[in-house]
């Protein structure tokens, strides 16, 4: 009898099954099951939370169309691809410019729409996608992008081999973002962007699919900085925002080797894409890698979970040390402390910092102007710059208290929209096109000595010349046009980043960030 | 060898023992019984905005949750429980462990430290797993219970009047220590109701009774005589309990562990201070 228990356990053990590899949501018309197909409208407070239409237009709701990969980051199916631009197309020829949010979900998660066993990503999303259709951007037509790829391989009936499955999950967020995926986001951007320039898009990646993000658009975006620095033609879209406008890793479980790499490239290619006219003047596109002190998976489970690669890597020599060749110096020169950390838990890497309460915490100061908000617990956050940063590119790199983001999971919630709204712009913003905020594209170079000519690409200049002032001074206008401004770096400025305010002839300003511009000695 | 059943003496203080845990399980569960059998409450933290988009916070659930559409804690997740806990990987894990420390340890005697002993040790253990996980199932999906764990902050139960004049409260409800302690004895020894709201009253904690007494009893099958007396099995089903009290304890005070390991990890991951910063000549 108990040779027999101990034989059946065995077999239990080494038969595990595992999540099917499949498509969940075909486009419209070739699934098995026509209420799970690639195109829904959602519907809340409803028994049916989101329902298959093909030809969902966001009048009055929202829209979420599924992209699927495969494990070995294949697209599932072709067709949902033209489904989601069609969509996208009919949210663009509205009056109103859309909100275009993408999600890329994490490991033990997946496309599983179906009311059986519906995923929890899924209907965290559609809750966020509703939310900001009805609360934050209530006058403008809001779409989603479920990305979806096999997070899921060992079902909860096996928790200890579902723990395990973590390293092979990670192998294939790191496989999946190939070719189909790039080609996939940079399509929805580029679309979005073209057919209507007022649109925004916002992508959002979490744990694994932070990851995913990141390797997906790292290709990409390193060929648009290149070309957004370079490019002077009139009709370029690099201009007029041919790229995601705000890029969200919460909670990655991407080592920091894969953000350094980004912030390497946005130091030394010094593009910054700015926004004016809404108050603000943040860096655009951002890159805004937040983590939760109280998310231990990738605090300290990721650590441990890297361990192992760990250990290969150093004992084959895999890790080298950053020297003179690696400028501008990185904060860190053993390359292996990148490998077991993430961007936002990684101190040195760190550019911002969320201050409970008024005041920023001691080594950081306000922005300016000064961001605060408050969350429904009626507690106030301030964001905060840290002092003396290694990371001043627009790669933001934060942790946030637990009251605002509690664990790894918990990012569906009002409080987590509530702090992506700090970096949104205003909901009158986003309504109304004639005040879509001018884009300025590049700084070039972003690192100049007195004399200098520097370059200022972007567009909506105007066509008869205005000024430049460069902290304060008045700098010599060599070119104006309605897309590019050439000026001469004044003398006598203090050495170390500094401001650029740029007045157009009918004196509206565009305040750069301090991170545009560099005076060198 | 196995020795005959010592009856007497154990079996005086099993009659001494069970009356006190009813006693004790009493007081425990009565405040959160006084409030709550047969009736709901309203939901916690229920915010305009997620009602409106159909949305539920769930005990357990952060505040503002948007990724809830009913709190009920449904046939499959009871199904997963069981196989998870008490018949997969995890439970063959589980007895694996145990069973080998049985073995280093040497215990029970009077099985051998061979493979057969291995086998025995390993297998008991798997096999009263398996009859409290069983017991569980079945008299949880009588109960129609919801066994999930939740602390005194988002526990909808607390201070219901509190929360009906100020609905945000629970957002940042912290109990004293001794309230906190208390909260997570009774839910230990009461269970919730599972409702699609979340709003279950709470009752006697039975399946986790009846799972415990069934584990200790299974175990009569196997182990020596000398173990099967009432006050061995009593012992069996007091660490069963004992278990499931400590897991509750550590559900109630998790925020103040996760904070201590932050503290001993910090100077890991996040404290690399950085060199020169590269925008200073």
């Amino acid at each position: 009898m108990m040779r027999l228990i101990i034989v059946l356990a065995s077999v239990v053990v080494l038969t595990a099954c595992h999540v099917s590899n499949r498509l969940y949501n075909p486009a419209s018309g070739l699934g098995d099951t026509p209420a799970l197909e690639s195109v829904v409208a959602l519907t809340p407070n409803s028994s049916q939370p989101d329902v298959v239409d093909a030809t969902c237009t966001p009048v009055d709701k929202a829209c979420l169309a599924f992209l699927e990969f495969d494990d070995m980051g294949e697209s599932w199916d072709r067709r949902q691809l033209p489904e989601a631009i069609a969509m996208i197309e009919r949210a663009t020829s509205l009056p109103r410019p859309p909100v275009v949010v993408v999600f890329i979900h994490g490991w033990k998660n997946n496309a599983d729409r179906d009311e059986r066993h519906r995923n929890g990503n899924v209907v965290g999303f559609e809750g966020i996608l509703e939310y900001l259709r009805q609360s934050v951007y209530p006058q403008s037509p809001v779409i989603g992008i479920y990305i979806g790829w096999r997070g899921d391989l060992i079902p909860p009936y096996w928790p200890a081999r579902r723990q395990l499955s973590y390293f092979n999950r990670e192998n294939a967020a790191i496989r999946v973002p190939g070719p189909s995926l790039t080609t996939a986001l940079v399509t929805v951007a580029t679309t979005a962007h073209q057919r209507n320039p007022g649109s925004y898009v916002l992508m959002i990646g979490h744990s694994f699919g932070a990851l995913v993000l990141e390797r997906a658009l790292s290709q990409a975006m390193a060929d648009y900085a290149l070309r957004a620095a370079t490019d002077t033609s009139t009709t370029s879209t690099t201009r007029d925002g041919g790229w995601a406008d705000l890029v969200t890793y919460i909670n990655s479980a991407a080592a920091a080797n894969e953000g350094k790499q980004m912030l390497d490239l946005l130091k030394n290619r010094t593009v910054f894409l700015t926004r004016d006219d809404t108050g603000r003047d943040y860096p655009h596109p951002l890159f805004l890698s937040v983590s939760s002190l109280g998310d231990a998976a990738t605090r300290f489970a990721l650590p441990v979970g890297h361990g192992p690669s760990f250990l290969v890597h150093k004992s084959t020599g895999s890790f080298r040390s950053y020297g003179a060749a690696d400028a501008p110096q990185p904060p860190v020169t053993a390359q292996s402390a990148y490998f077991t950390s993430t961007v936002a838990h990684m101190q040195a890497l760190q550019s911002h910092t969320v201050a409970e309460g008024a005041a920023c915490a001691e080594g950081s100061t306000p922005l300016s102007p000064a961001v605060s908000f408050t969350l429904p617990n009626a507690k106030t956050y301030q964001l905060c710059e840290k002092s003396g940063r290694w990371n001043d590119t627009p790669y933001w790199a934060m942790q946030i208290p637990t009251s605002i983001v509690r664990d790894h999971s918990s990012i569906f919630t009002e409080d987590f929209v509530k702090l992506l709204r700090v970096f949104l712009p205003a909901t009158e913003v986003v309504a109304d096109p004639q005040r879509r905020p001018r884009l300025l594209a590049a700084v070039t170079p972003a690192r100049a000595q007195a004399g200098s000519s520097i370059t200022l690409r972007g567009s909506r200049f105007g066509t008869t010349p205005g000024s430049i002032a460069v902290a304060g001074q008045q700098a010599k206008v060599t070119e104006w046009n309605d897309w590019s401004v050439v000026f001469v770096l004044p003398s006598g400025l203090v050495l170390g980043q500094t401001r650029i305010t740029l007045t157009t002839s009918d004196t509206r300003q565009t305040i750069f960030p301090l991170e545009s511009l560099t005076v060198e000695p | 060898m196995e020795t005959a059943r010592p009856v007497g003496e154990g079996g005086m203080r099993h009659r001494r023992l069970l009356p006190l845990l009813a006693v004790l399980t009493s007081l425990c569960a009565r405040p959160a019984w006084g409030q709550a059998v047969g009736q709901a409450f309203p939901q916690q933290d229920v915010e305009p905005i997620q009602q409106a988009l159909g949305r539920v916070t769930c005990p357990g659930d952060p505040p503002g949750n948007l990724g809830s559409l009913s709190c009920e804690y449904t046939k499959t997740m009871r199904l997963q429980k069981f196989f998870g806990g008490s018949v997969t990987d995890q439970a063959v894990l589980s007895a694996s462990f145990f069973g080998t420390v049985a073995q280093l340890r040497k215990s029970p005697p009077e099985w051998e430290r061979d493979w057969e002993g291995l086998g025995r040790r390993v297998g008991t253990r798997y096999g009263q797993s398996f009859a409290k996980g069983l017991t569980v199932l079945g008299v949880g999906l009588i109960m129609r219970d919801d066994p999930r764990l939740v602390d005194y902050a988002s526990d909808p139960l607390i201070d219901r009047k509190q929360r009906q004049r100020n609905p945000m409260m629970g957002r940042e409800r912290r109990g004293r220590t001794w309230t906190r302690v208390g909260h997570a004895i009774v839910d230990w020894a009461t269970v919730r109701k599972s409702t699609p709201a979340g709003d279950g009253g709470r009752r006697p904690n039975w399946p986790l009774f009846a799972g415990a007494v069934a584990s200790g009893v299974t175990g009569n099958l196997w182990y020596p005589d000398r173990l099967t007396t009432r006050t061995e099995t009593s012992k069996r089903i007091g660490g069963s309990l004992g278990t499931a009290l400590f897991a509750s304890f550590y559900n109630e005070f998790q925020p103040e562990l996760g904070r201590v390991l932050g503290r001993m990890f910090r100077r890991g991951a996040t404290s690399t201070s950085p060199a020169t910063p590269a925008s200073q000549p």
